[in-house]
């Protein structure tokens, strides 16, 4: 009786050994393709770059810091929301704000330019999630139209002689009239103003990160900017 | 046979594509941690007298795919793991074992490794059963994601199986199912990041114990969840 469970007992053995040597396998995912967000029609962050920014860029960009965000983080750059704020007397700054760097090219390159505390590379990280080159395109996109919200537009401009005060209240100092200010390439302080890129959230987010961080700007004041640097100041540079 | 049928099919249920890094470090972290788990390794068995028995496993690793995202962590694991063994045998159907390795320093790395088991057998025919819980705690500190780096691999575990085998002749196949749960934190250096992660998944497994006199082979295979599969061979004495 044994001799036959014995031979049965032979048969598994060897199946098991043969089982053996193809069984040791571990699928750890790092070939997977990464996961792509897909936009119908124009981009905007309420038209999937909001979807896109948080699911690449928001898990570290977010406040407090993030646990897997590495230690050296910018503690101001919120993009799991659009508009910069003040957040506990502290600004925040939100998804308006990062335009001109994915303009300037921080998707496939270090930006190392602006008189800034940290000397960003390429984004995301490594080990980031990658973008996928349709991904980067829509960023792209979304950035020359001056990374707007919505497809609502831009409310009407305001008053441009409230407009030049504000100007000379520092704007002038980074950009000069406009057409920037820099000692050499590697030390800009403030880019050329992009027309499509002088929205005015953009104006209220630079106004609060660089000019004001306590009082931001009414509306008003806002559109009195904007109208001013669109109507008298990008068309008259020298 | 159906085991190995089992086994497969565990193996080969599909994987969704399309991932993020956390999805990526979070699963290579389970499998580093799941590879050093404390598995069964030996049929269950019940004995007339106090045993004890002393064995040497070694865990031959399956090839690790370490990319995050657009990088390869440099994660360099040894391609086989070496583990001592201790196990206790009770007449009343207890078990208690352990492995542990204390403090190992190899070129810049640092290893610890503990791993307790509990277990209760008893024989229903011709078959012997055992329940089983164990527990594995680990850290690795070492150069693990860039020379020169400090990183730090820690992790917990805890499983529970269930295991039934037969004898026949000098074979004991055998057959195990199981649960486990772990904790790990990865802490990379260079990047001043800290993944951390939690997760439990299934197990089975089956082997082969060979019994020789006073000694024991067995080979076993292992299934973790769908994706990871691994072996281990031993060799131990019962005194
Ligand atoms: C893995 C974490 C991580 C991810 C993901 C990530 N970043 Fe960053 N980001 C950083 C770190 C860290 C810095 C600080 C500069 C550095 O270390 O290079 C930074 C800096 C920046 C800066 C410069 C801010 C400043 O004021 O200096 C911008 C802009 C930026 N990131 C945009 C993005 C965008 C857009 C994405 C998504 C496409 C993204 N980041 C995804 C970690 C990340
Ligand atoms: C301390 C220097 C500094 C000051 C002051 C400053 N900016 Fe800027 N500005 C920058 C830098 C650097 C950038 C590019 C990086 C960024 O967008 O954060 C920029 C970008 C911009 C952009 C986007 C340009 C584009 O082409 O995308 C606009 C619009 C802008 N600033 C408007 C203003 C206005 C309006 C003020 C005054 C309320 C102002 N800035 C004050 C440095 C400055």
């Amino acid at each position: 009786m044994y001799g036959t469970t014995n031979k049965q007992v032979a048969v598994c053995l060897l199946l098991l050994l043969t089982g053996l040597t193809a069984c040791s396998d571990a699928d750890t995912l790092g070939d997977e393709p990464p996961r792509e967000v897909v936009i119908n029609g124009a981009p905007t962050w309420e038209n999937g770059i909001g979807e896109l920014v948080q699911l690449k860029c928001g898990y570290c960009h977010a406040v407090p810091r993030p646990p897997i965000a590495p230690e050296n983080i910018v503690t101001d750059l919120d993009l799991n929301t659009y508009d910069t704020r003040i957040v506990d007397g502290q600004v925040i700054r939100g998804a308006d704000s990062i335009g001109r760097w994915i303009y300037d090219g921080i998707l496939d390159q270090a930006v190392p330019y602006y008189d800034d505390t940290s000397q960003p590379r390429q984004m995301p990280l490594d080990y980031g999630t990658p973008l996928t080159e349709a991904e980067k395109g829509l960023l792209l996109t979304w950035s020359e139209a001056g990374a707007p919200r919505n497809a609502a537009g831009e409310p009407p401009p305001g008053d441009k002689s409230v407009g030049l005060g504000l100007y000379f209240q520092g704007c002038d100092g980074c950009h000069n009239i406009g057409d920037g200010l820099a000692l050499d390439e590697n030390t800009v302080f403030g880019p050329a103003l992009r027309p499509a890129a002088v929205t005015q959230a953009k104006i209220k987010s630079m106004w609060l990160e660089r000019i004001n961080p306590s009082e931001p700007l009414s509306d008003d004041q806002a559109a009195a900017l904007q109208a001013y640097i669109l109507e008298d100041l990008l068309p008259n540079l020298p | 046979m159906r085991w190995i049928v089992l086994g497969f099919l565990l193996s080969l249920s599909g994987l969704v594509g399309q991932t993020t890094f956390q999805e990526q470090a979070d699963r290579l972290q389970n499998i580093n941690a799941y590879l050093l788990d404390f598995r069964p390794a030996a049929a269950p068995d019940v004995v007339e007298k106090i045993t004890l028995e002393g064995a040497f496993d070694l865990y031959p690793q399956p090839s690790i795919n370490t990319r995050i995202g657009a990088k390869d962590e440099p994660l360099d694991p040894p391609s086989v793991v070496p583990k001592l063994r201790g196990r206790l045998l009770l007449p009343q159907g207890w078990m208690l074992g352990g492995t542990y390795v204390p403090g190992i320093e190899f070129q810049d790395y640092k290893a610890d490794y503990i791993s307790l088991e509990l277990g209760y057998r008893v024989r229903i025919g011709k078959y012997d059963a055992g329940l089983r819980a164990s527990y594995a705690d680990g850290d690795v500190e070492g150069p693990i994601t860039e020379n020169g780096a400090t990183d730090e691999f820690t992790f917990s575990n805890v499983g529970f199986d269930l295991s039934v085998g037969r004898q026949f002749g000098q074979f004991k196949p055998y057959l195990f199912v199981g649960q486990n749960e772990i904790e790990t934190e990865l802490l990379i250096e260079e990047d001043g990041a800290l993944l951390d992660n939690e997760d439990d998944a299934p197990y089975a497994g089956l082997g082969v114990t060979y019994i020789h006199g006073s000694w024991r082979l067995n080979f076993e295979q292992n299934f973790t969840d769908d994706y990871l599969a691994f072996i281990s061979v031993s060799a131990g004495y019962r005194f």
